[in-house]
């Protein structure tokens, strides 16, 4: 009762498309994935490309089947918006007390917008290196070298203060001192995680 | 070749993999689909995934 039966179930268009932003979805995430876990320049470079134009053939099948009205997303609940809003006033309103941020205050209507560039905590000032201040979301700035030299390079090196690993802008002046201890410890090394081999399906 | 670490080489080898299900998969839906839409953007994928196995593939060599 409500099977298919075998050799009656034929893919029609709308399964075909389905099937392949399925497909072209899984492998945007994994590559992008891949992209961020690459330390070979060389093979970072070409995850990335390969990541860059799956994606756009991801959005070229949305965009089909979209317009065919076999893929429409749902306008979201009125509450469901007006809570989510609730959630980030709190989380801004936090924010702005935690890390006693400078800059504009609360947007009315809008929590505190500390903005990436706002992050200019008392104890930071005059402290931190230019990048520090810029949007870490900007890709073109991101620059992978920063992942290890920035605030994760003294992650696993430095046990207690903030005047470890020089170059670590997160361990930096006051802030070093206040991070809880769990900050501290060295993270699982990347053999012991394992978690990876879990990752999405497997096509093999 | 420069080394690779662990975690490349799984990424590689589970891209390379899924490029190549994607491949046979959009061989088959060309043939498939009654809509000629659909059917150039099978194959325009299809032009892509060979083009990205190629390319990881070449990461390996």
């Amino acid at each position: 009762m409500g099977m298919i039966q075998p050799g009656t179930g034929i893919l029609n268009d709308r399964d075909i498309a389905q099937d392949l932003l399925t497909s072209e979805k899984y492998v945007t995430g994994l590559l992008g994935t891949g992209t961020l876990e690459a330390s070979n320049p060389q093979v970072r470079q070409t995850l990335s490309q390969v990541h860059n134009e799956t994606e756009s053939s991801s959005r070229r099948v949305f965009d089909y089947l979209n317009s065919r009205g076999w893929y429409n997303p749902r306008v979201a609940d009125p509450q469901a918006v007006s809570d989510l809003r609730r959630t980030v006033d709190e989380a801004s309103r936090d924010i702005h007390r935690s890390f006693s941020v400078s800059g504009p205050g609360p947007v009315p209507g809008y929590g505190a917008q500390p903005g990436y560039g706002g992050y200019q905590a008392s104890s930071f000032a005059g402290q931190l290196p230019s990048w520090a201040y810029q949007d870490p979301y900007r890709r073109e700035d991101r620059g992978y070298g920063g992942y290890q030299a920035g605030g994760y390079g003294g992650y696993g090196t430095s046990p207690a203060g903030g005047s470890g690993a020089g170059g670590s802008g997160y361990q930096a002046g006051g802030y070093g001192g206040s991070l809880p201890s769990w900050a501290h410890q060295e993270p699982p090394r990347r053999e012991d995680r394992g978690s990876y081999q879990g990752y999405g399906t497997r096509y093999s | 070749m420069p080394q690779l670490t662990q975690t490349e080489v799984w990424f590689l080898d589970e891209a390379i993999k899924s490029n190549r299900l994607l491949i046979s998969k959009l061989s088959a839906y060309t043939h498939m689909t009654s809509d000629p839409q659909l059917r150039q953007l099978c194959q325009d994928c299809l032009h892509t995934h060979q083009r990205h196995f190629s390319m990881l593939a070449s990461q390996i060599r």
